[in-house]
């Protein structure tokens, strides 16, 4: 049994190793992803924002509240978006915005500087293309946070007059960037998606090159053949993982920060990959047709990682109290804690969740196998 | 005469050809469905971050401050901040059970303070557990403070600072999902259109009949007869995610409909020989389909389909995405859709039209030669 568990098993691998589009696609699109969800979310309003100053009172008069408050609007320090500032003419503006070069104009109005010198109301006009409700959003509370921020330089701490501020108390002394706690997410995605990719590719093939009658003739052959092709899969799961791995390291100075994280990744990857796999190769063996592989495999891959956290810690997300029973969101969450020594709480319950998931594959393994013994095959 | 009959006839065949490949018709639509489904459910909202407020007595000032923390809303009208009226102890036992994210104490006295002309700091604690969170609870204390202190009566004494007041183009921002839809529309007509004159011109390759094919009449003819049949496609294809696109999110564009049609039918023609090339290259029918689809999806997002390709920004390490964008011709259909679509504007219409023809022209040119060249080497 063992040898042919084993000859399948090198028979499958081989055949991975002979389709050079098979190993592309598994390389390339997770490449391709995390250098796309890490660029995106790194980039969209985070610093250098065009923003257009108009100032009805020219010109501006060094050490005036116009000045302090155009340089709190280019400042590059406190709460993101960072601006980039030009002031510029209502014309110019006007053509910018309506070619949607810039997405905000601010104008100063006339009398600024008198009326917060008598303490009196004034009122700042910003002018925004709310057409994307996230950069709107960035837009709106980035303006927020510059005039908070001239608020507390020429009112709050000066006392000039009471009000509230706030400080800030964090559970972890040091930030995580968004993009870093992604990168390990889109590992998570990686593994599912070569585990579903890979094991519907090898499980289609023999279908494709109908060659099933020959496996299904031997006893117990398409068990054997289930078995050897999952085991492949996982394996050459692992060596996609590896590679992104690799490059993630070479080209974002990704590392694990102790071997006990090694450990523990690996481990939620098997916990991830045989169940997958198996689903895989069985979903392949059933449609015996490569070309109904692909589609299912990055539908399936890509929902179950998005609303798993991957973009956003789960409980930021919509739905996260019952998105955090699946496996992958456990995955996710529990590379959080050992590469990131963050979200300690939830560590139990995702070991447990993803524990029983892969319970979950053994037996539906073994289920299958009887199945397939009492009916002969 | 013999011309027009041999396009109408190629037309029809390739019809006929793609109504009996289920495969064919999946391949032009399932990544779009996919696509509208997964960022109009699952990404499909700016954040609610779930908080909690502590007050440490029951001043007048504190109460109508946590009432203004609950109230703040974004510009599509929402809370900021998830609060709940649970007690202290309730609050500090979720935000370790890690059900809320940050949790706001206002201190004691805080009118009386106020009154003494004091700068009251209120205290946020947040978990963050990575960077975004915490720069939206500080954006939204930020937020909070501004909106306090802009009309502060203390002691009869009204204080100012000062306030924004917003001109904006729609009534409320524009819903994520809504932007993802708009895009989604742009993306079939590039898309379905490439995909579908790719798999029907390949299949020509790969069933050995493309000889027969430009025997029959002249070369533009022939690929004229390809592309309508693609374009007629990828109106079946449009209307089918447009209705989905209703049933799901009640999705009505703002603008004429006939407008909509128009500008959808120029990038279906635009796009449609980006599919012609690469069937003509690869001459297999997957390969071929697959190419143009990563290369339209990738489009998508890097030309504005998930947000406006022009709100990149210029740093160093993301200056090549911006380059791909001004360099991609599907920036200037979004563009134009989004900008029609949503708010029923059309400013860069003309530049938009005359960049993505300039594309279509010289894709349309390079499909005869290509198509040509292989056709009569196979």
């Amino acid at each position: 049994m063992i040898q042919k568990i084993y000859a399948e098993f090198l028979k499958s691998f081989k055949s991975w190793q002979r389709y050079k589009i098979l190993i592309a696609v598994g390389l390339v699109s997770p490449f391709f992803f995390t250098f796309i969800f890490t660029q995106v979310f790194t980039f969209t309003v985070g610093t250098g924002f065009p923003l257009a100053v108009i100032c009805e009172d020219e010109p501006i008069v060094p050490g005036s509240y116009t000045d302090s408050f155009i340089e709190v609007l280019n400042a590059k320090e406190g709460t993101i978006p960072y601006f980039e500032v030009f002031t510029t003419t209502p014309e110019q503006a006007e053509i910018l915005f309506s070619q949607r070069q810039i997405f905000v104009v601010v104008t100063i109005p006339s009398g600024f500087d008198e009326n917060l010198t008598v303490k009196q109301p004034v009122t700042i006009h910003a002018k925004i293309n709310n057409i994307h409700e996230d950069l709107s959003k960035n837009i709106r509370l980035g303006l927020e946070s510059r005039i908070f921020q001239f608020i507390t330089i020429n009112q709050l701490n000066t006392s000039d007059r009471p009000g509230i501020t706030y400080t800030s108390d964090r559970v972890y002394a040091v930030e995580l960037p968004r993009a870093n706690y992604m990168v390990w997410g889109i590992l998570v995605w990686v593994t599912v998606f070569t585990s579903l990719f890979y094991g519907g590719s090898l499980g289609a093939e023999e279908k494709d090159k109908k060659t099933i009658t020959e496996i299904s003739m031997n006893k117990h052959g398409l068990i054997y053949s289930r078995i050897g092709k999952t085991l492949a899969t996982v394996l050459i799961s692992a060596i996609c993982v590896a590679i992104l791995l690799f490059l993630n390291f070479l080209l974002y100075q990704v590392t694990f920060p102790s071997i006990f994280s090694f450990g523990c990744f690996w481990l939620v990857f098997l916990c991830l990959a045989f169940p997958f796999s198996l689903f895989g190769v069985s979903y392949g063996l059933k449609v015996g047709d490569f070309r109904m592989v692909p589609v299912p495999s990055i539908l399936i891959s890509l929902t179950l990682w998005i609303i798993s956290g991957a973009i956003n810690p789960l409980e930021f997300s919509v739905g996260a109290e019952v998105f955090k029973y699946l496996p992958t969101a456990a995955g996710i969450r529990i590379l959080t804690v050992v590469i990131f020594n963050r979200g300690l709480q939830y560590f139990t319950e995702a070991l447990l969740i993803l524990g029983a998931f892969l319970i979950i594959g053994i037996i539906a393994t073994v289920l299958i196998v009887t199945k397939n013994i009492r009916e002969g095959i | 005469m013999n011309i027009q009959r041999r396009i109408l006839s190629l037309t029809i065949k390739d019809m006929k050809a793609w109504i009996r490949k289920p495969f064919l018709i999946g391949i032009a639509l399932v990544p779009l469905i996919i696509a509208l489904i997964f960022t109009g459910i699952f990404v499909h909202r700016a954040e609610s971050m779930p908080a909690g407020v502590i007050l440490e007595d029951n001043d007048p000032g504190a109460q109508e401050l946590k009432i203004l923390l609950m109230a703040m809303r974004s510009g599509t009208g929402l809370p900021w901040f998830t609060i709940d009226d649970i007690t202290p102890d309730e609050v500090l036992a979720q935000f370790e059970a890690g059900h809320i994210l940050c949790y706001i104490v206002i201190p004691a006295n805080l009118t009386l303070r106020l009154e003494n002309n004091e700068t009251v700091p209120l205290l946020i604690v947040i978990h963050n557990i990575q960077d975004d969170i915490t720069k939206n609870a500080l954006q939204r204390m930020d937020y909070a403070c501004n909106e306090f202190n802009r009309r502060l009566e203390v002691g009869g004494i009204t204080y100012y600072s000062p306030g924004i007041q917003y001109e904006t183009i729609a009534p409320v921002d524009i819903g994520f999902s809504d932007y993802v839809v708009a895009g989604i529309l742009a993306l079939v007509t590039m898309l379905s259109s490439a995909v579908n004159v790719a798999t029907t011109t390949a299949q020509e390759f790969e069933e050995g009949t493309v000889k027969e094919l430009i025997m029959g009449a002249s070369m533009s003819a022939t690929v004229v007869g390809k592309l309508l049949a693609g374009v007629i496609q990828t109106i079946v294809c449009f209307s089918i995610i447009y209705l989905v696109a209703f049933l799901l999110y009640q999705f009505i564009p703002v603008c004429n409909l006939l407008a909509l049609l128009g500008l959808a039918l120029w990038s279906m023609l635009v796009f449609s020989s980006l599919g012609f090339i690469s069937a003509a290259g690869i001459k297999k029918v997957i390969p071929s389909g697959m190419l143009v689809m990563i290369l339209c999806l990738a489009g998508w997002w890097i030309g504005g389909g998930l947000v406006p390709a022009e709100a990149w920004t210029q740093t160093q390490s993301t200056k090549i995405i911006s380059i791909f964008a001004v360099l991609w011709p599907g920036t200037y259909i979004f563009r134009s859709f989004t900008n029609l679509v949503l708010l029923n504007i059309t400013p860069t219409l003309p530049y938009d039209l005359l960049i993505t023809g300039i594309f279509g022209v010289v894709t349309f040119i390079l499909a005869i030669w290509l198509f040509n060249r292989e056709a009569k080497t196979k």
